[in-house]
């Protein structure tokens, strides 16, 4: 029970808040904007534009752009939202309507492979990801995420106004503020909401949007990179916002709003080369050379993570970077190459960055994985019971806390007695917040706490069986399946093996330069699931219908004969089979017509036609009453 | 089975013993048939008619189509003050007043057919303190807050005798209209206070305003018309500046200081009646679309490119949360490469200005900033927000439909130091607005009831119910006050009829059932109506007829 007590303890101090220290100051890059930002000191707000790139293993090449828009101003006080300059007019709306603190928002298309890449700056699920903390001030903040989902759907084309009640939770312990926020509001999660979409496809459409929030659009900087065929045709693409309260200065006597804005992708580069080598460049990543800086921006770097200790092959860059870095960044070492591209792009000269492998040959695939890294997978057959397992690898040599959030559609019903964690047939304590479902309301929501032994693989399971839904809540695609969407796995790591983000209190990347954090906070999101329900023949509630009328009418209409008819016995004599009287039938008209022929002539052989004509009608009065009936 | 029909007794072929048993065995059958046709019409049709019925709350139709017959009656107090000293014999006050009141409730005739104004015309002479008062004005300014009434329909002719000071009729804030007596005769006198009231009340202006909201002007609205805003609880008045080369020329501007000093004060004098929101962004690499056209040592755009030139603007100036229209003022600075950018009206002269105004969207002001040969790489430039307010507060005005245009040149207009509105600006505009609302929401009501009348499938909720019923009682009393003169009321309930009026039109319930379509019903209704239905009539018709058959028996 101890270990569990500290496991909770731990987790609840993982974020950390932003305290004075921890806020840091830029110093090491600023060579030649000593003029710009003397003209740019009346105005207070501050926009920075960096890419980082990584190599990864495989031939595989990690772009992050990062653009950071500082506002000097609270936001807190509703006349900051009045007069903008850098910061966008559009989001700065939404943002005071709804009374929103923090807003996080992810788009994604693919999944991140921490197993070979490492971590991203920013952890994304595949589809769409919101969360929001609202001010205090916010007295229904249901409606209010409701409300602020549509219009943010609004502003990137998404559909995140699918995000209602059905698939929202207030996560416990999972999610802290990342900005300014005080002690009592942060631990108190009754403000924050989180959803997740994850079978949005994002695309250019999503693209668009969120780069018109840039100061410099594409006109100028790093954005004119921005090509939507080359990142649609990427193994990985992410589109992130966050928008936060910060300090303004580093004794955080003043707050800023800072909005971050980053675009992940994750190029092949070997099977997009003709070479086959993975050589990379600006050119063959996203189609263009870099021609020019953002001159709005007060800094325009391009940072390149060069070859670490443990990689097998370093390779050439070209142009020689404006400076190498050597960063110590807890145990690790992390080599850094820098580019201003003000100073590159100077006088009508491009800027190709480019990374070149001595010998191809050489190269082997020995991928490190990171300290944490999780496979989840849907377990059992059939469509009536199934169950959700998540494989939890640490390659540490120490125990691990981590959190893990899940979140589980109410049509999957948990059974809560089924969760298990397990390392190596052991059971691990943990510490458990779960809320159930509510058919058509909320989603099973389960945090777990607990502790990852060190080199193993603990094993999180439980079991659901799945519910009947109405035949209208089915989508067009109903046999596609439905998402469950990713878990979330949360800790604070002693490592930072294959770790690119900044500190949690920075956004621009060019504070890992100036950084001494210990610990890094990590997020990792598992696959998303698919299970399929058992879904009905849509066009059974027609036929129902149909064939209930039909044996209603048939059975009504038997009761209404018995009652309204009588039954007498027939007088076999007059008895004829169907075909005697199809045939008297005919005969009968067949003597009509010749009647009529011969009516001036027929005078004399009147009894006989009397005779004939007295059978036949008889016979067809009985058909009509059977016809009736 | 083989059952026989034994219905019609005389074509039965088993009919020839008439026992008494199946005499009543045949009894018992159409009494049978007659009880599930009873059965039917009894528990089945109301029952189908109410399961199947559309929920409709009675709306006051006839309410609405009187409403929208009525006329609409407003009335004006117009106070005249006798402080030109001694009269001519000629010259009898209850003459003038006679003669004035004849002039302008003749007046109506020429209006709008059915809108009537009234006038209410008092005369009387000043006393004393008053003409010392007026005396000692040293300056027209001195003027301004004699005779102020808080009255919004209540104006006031103050005849003096001329002066130094005031030499033409002076029309003073607080709806007090000052005029020198130049010694002319009751006709003469009348015709040019009637005319300067014209003016200052703007009763041609409301009587087009009125007529374009109630639809009445089938033809193409005028510029006027085309070019205001119709009225909204709220407006987003949003200035942009747009900065092309901020590499090149980088532009500052005080926007906060400009909107305190120039246009709150404006906004300010209708805070009561509509909300403004004043928001402002700097946009860079954004510039004017089209391609100006090259002049002797300048560039320009012809007034038919002015259309194209904000078109690629629009996607970076709307806003996401909000549901009011937008003001949008512009400023545009233009491309070193591209100055001075001027624009040329149709007859080809420059334009003084350099701004021009898009009808119910905004203004944009053209800013050209010669950066000269300087050789500095870039440079800062602060931007003159007193010119650039003088261009928006103008241009607002406009767009509100704030602007008044004089007949009368001759007489001078006090105006205050800022740009807050005076009190006969603002009896116009509410005068305006509140027919404006008076007549949209009544024709906004009688459209609704007319679909509603049309279709039946709409479902009518009490909500709806309920906002109709209000804005028909919000018109009624808007009406009555109108017609005593109390206008800030009658605006204010103009407002709430056209707020509920709208509400009941665009209430999202009334599209629900909208689409139901005529053959899915059949097709749930045929496999259960049909084959019961049949055996059901023709028993019951056959009941009835052995019923009828029987009473002839009887009676023979």
């Amino acid at each position: 029970m101890a270990a569990l007590d500290r496991a909770k303890d731990e987790s609840d101090a993982t974020p950390p808040s932003l305290g004075p220290a921890s806020d840091q100051i830029w110093l090491d890059l600023n060579f030649h904007l000593t003029e710009l930002s003397a003209g740019n000191a009346l105005i207070d707000d501050e926009f920075n534009e960096e890419l980082f790139i990584k190599p990864l293993q495989k031939g595989y090449v990690y772009s992050n752009f990062q653009f950071t828009t500082k506002w000097n101003a609270t936001i807190h006080h509703t006349d900051t939202f009045r007069h903008y300059h850098l910061f966008p007019k559009a989001l700065g709306e939404v943002l005071l309507k709804y009374g929103v603190q923090e807003l996080h928002l992810s788009q994604t298309q693919g999944l991140w492979r921490h197993k070979q890449w490492g971590y991203p700056v920013h952890d994304a699920p595949p589809g769409a990801e919101l969360w929001v903390w609202f001010k205090p001030s916010v007295s229904n903040v249901d409606k209010a995420w409701t409300d602020l989902a549509n219009a943010v759907s609004g502003l990137f084309c998404s559909s995140l106004n699918f995000m209602d009640s059905k698939n929202i939770i207030t996560p416990r312990w999972s999610f802290r503020p990342q900005g300014l926020a005080s002690q009592a509001y942060a631990f108190r999660s009754y403000f924050m909401r989180y959803g997740t979409l994850p079978h949005e496809i994002v695309c250019t459409e999503n693209l668009t949007p969120w780069r018109k929030l840039l100061p410099c659009d594409s006109n100028a900087g790093l954005s004119t990179l921005f090509n939507a065929f080359h990142f649609h045709d990427a193994n990985y693409h992410s589109l992130g916002l966050h928008v936060r309260p910060v300090c303004a200065n580093p004794e955080c006597t003043e707050e800023a709003i800072e909005l971050s804005q980053s675009l992940s992708i994750v190029t092949d580069v070997v099977s997009t080369s003709n070479t086959g080598a993975p050589h990379w460049s600006l050119k063959s990543l996203f189609g263009n050379h870099l021609v020019s800086a953002c001159p709005i921006a007060s800094k325009s770097v391009i940072i390149v993570e060069t070859a670490e200790q443990q990689a097998s092959l370093p390779y050439r860059l070209s142009p020689n970077p404006t400076l190498g870095k050597e960063i110590l960044r807890g145990e690790e070492k992390h080599n850094y190459a820098v580019y201003d591209v003000r100073s590159f792009t100077q006088h009508g000269r491009v800027l190709n960055v480019a990374g070149t492998y001595e010998d191809v040959s050489r190269l082997i695939d020995d991928a490190v994985p990171p300290p944490i890294h999780a496979h989840r997978y849907i377990t059992g057959y059939g469509l009536a019971d199934g169950g959700i397992t998540c494989l939890i690898h640490n390659t540490l040599p120490v125990n691990q806390s981590i959190l893990y959030m899940d979140v589980v559609p109410w049509f999957t019903r948990v059974y809560f007695s089924s969760l298990e964690v397990t390392n190596k047939d052991h059971k691990v304590p943990f510490k458990v917040h779960y809320v159930p479902a509510k058919d058509r309301l909320r989603p099973h929501h389960l945090e777990l706490a607990f502790m990852l032994w060190p080199h193993s693989t603990t094993r999180v399971s439980f079991n659901f069986t799945r519910a009947f839904l109405k035949w209208t809540e089915y989508p067009p695609d109903a046999n596609h399946g439905f998402y469950i969407s990713s878990a979330v796995i949360s800790a604070l790591l002693p490592s930072s093996l294959e770790y690119t983000g900044p500190s949690q209190g920075a956004s621009e990347l060019s504070t890992i330069f100036t950084e001494n954090s210990t610990n890094f906070m990590t997020r990792i999101h598992t696959e998303s699931l698919l299970v399929s329900l058992p879904t009905p023949d849509f066009s059974m509630p027609y036929n129902v219908i149909c064939l209930a009328c039909t044996v209603l009418a048939i059975a009504f209409g038997s009761m209404h004969n018995l009652t309204t008819r009588r039954f007498v016995k027939e007088d076999l004599s007059k008895k004829k089979g169907v075909i005697a009287k199809l045939k008297s039938f005919f005969s009968r008209k067949k003597k009509e017509e010749t009647a009529k022929e011969t009516e001036k002539l027929a005078a004399d052989q009147g009894e006989a036609k009397s005779e004939s004509e007295s059978s036949p009608t008889a016979s067809y009065d009985n058909s009509n009453a059977e016809e009736q009936s | 089975m083989s059952a026989l029909d034994t219905d019609p007794p005389s074509v039965a072929p088993n009919e020839e013993k008439d026992t008494v048993e199946t005499v009543k065995e045949k009894t018992t059958q159409h009494t049978a048939a007659l009880c599930f046709g009873l059965f039917f019409i009894v528990i089945g049709l109301p029952l189908w008619w109410k399961t199947t019925e559309i929920y409709r709350v009675s709306l006051p139709y006839s309410d609405i189509q009187h409403l929208s017959e009525k006329k609409v009656e407003y009335l004006t107090e117009v106070n005249v003050v006798w402080a030109a000293g001694e009269r001519k014999n000629s010259l009898d006050l209850s003459a003038l007043a006679t003669q004035l009141n004849k002039v302008l409730n003749d007046k109506r005739e020429s209006g709008s057919s059915t809108l009537i104004s009234t006038f209410r015309v008092a005369v009387r002479e000043a006393d004393k303190s008053e003409i010392r008062s007026i005396q000692n004005a040293a300056k027209v300014s001195d003027l301004s807050h004699l005779f102020s009434t808080s009255q919004f329909n209540t104006y006031s002719f103050v005849i003096t005798s001329t002066t130094h000071v005031l030499a033409q009729p002076v029309i003073a804030p607080s709806n007090n209209i000052f005029l020198p007596y130049n010694g002319a005769e009751v006709p003469a006198l009348t015709d040019q206070m009637v005319q300067l009231l014209k003016d200052v009340i703007r009763s041609t202006s409301v009587a087009k305003t009125y007529d374009v909201a109630k639809g009445q002007i089938t033809q193409r609205p005028d510029k006027d018309a085309m070019r205001s805003f119709r009225y909204h609880a709220g407006f987003d008045v949003t200035f942009t500046l747009m900065v092309p080369e901020p590499d090149v020329v980088n532009v500052k501007w005080d926007i906060e200081a400009g909107v305190k000093d120039y246009l709150d004060p404006l906004f300010a004098s209708l805070e009561e009646y509509t909300k403004f929101s004043v928001t402002s962004q700097v946009l860079y690499f954004v510039s004017l679309g089209g391609r100006p056209r090259k002049g002797e040592n300048y560039f320009y755009y012809e007034e038919r490119d002015l259309p194209h030139v904000i078109n690629p603007l629009e996607s970076k100036l709307g806003s996401h949360a909000s549901n009011n229209p937008g003001l949008n003022f512009i400023v545009c600075i233009p491309p070193q490469s591209k100055i001075p950018l001027r624009i040329q009206d149709n007859s080809g002269s420059l334009l003084k200005s350099d701004a021009f105004l898009s009808p119910r969207w905004g203004g944009v002001m053209i800013y050209n900033i010669d950066k000269g040969n300087s050789n500095q790489t870039q440079t800062t430039a602060k931007l003159d927000m007193h010119r650039l307010m003088k261009v928006f507060v103008a241009q607002t005005r406009l767009l509100l439909n704030i602007q008044a245009q004089m007949v009368t040149t001759e007489a001078i207009v006090l105006s205050g130091e800022t740009s807050k509105l005076h009190q006969w600006e603002v009896s116009a505009w509410l005068l305006c607005r509140c027919v404006e609302n008076l007549a949209t929401s009544t024709s906004t009501l009688r459209s609704l009831a007319q679909l509603l009348e049309e279709i039946g499938n709409i479902v009518i909720n009490d909500e709806i119910g309920k906002e109709v019923e209000f804005a028909v009682a919000s018109i009624k009393s808007s009406h009555h006050h109108l017609a005593n003169g109390n206008l800030k009321e009658a605006f204010l309930a103009s407002r709430n009829a056209l707020k509920a009026s709208e509400l009941a039109f665009f209430h999202p319930s009334l599209l629900e059932l909208l689409y139901f379509p005529e053959d899915q019903k059949f097709a749930i209704y045929i496999p259960l109506f049909l084959p019961i239905s049949i055996p059901v009539v023709t028993s019951t018709v056959q009941a009835i007829k052995w019923l009828n058959q029987r009473r002839k028996a009887k009676v023979d």
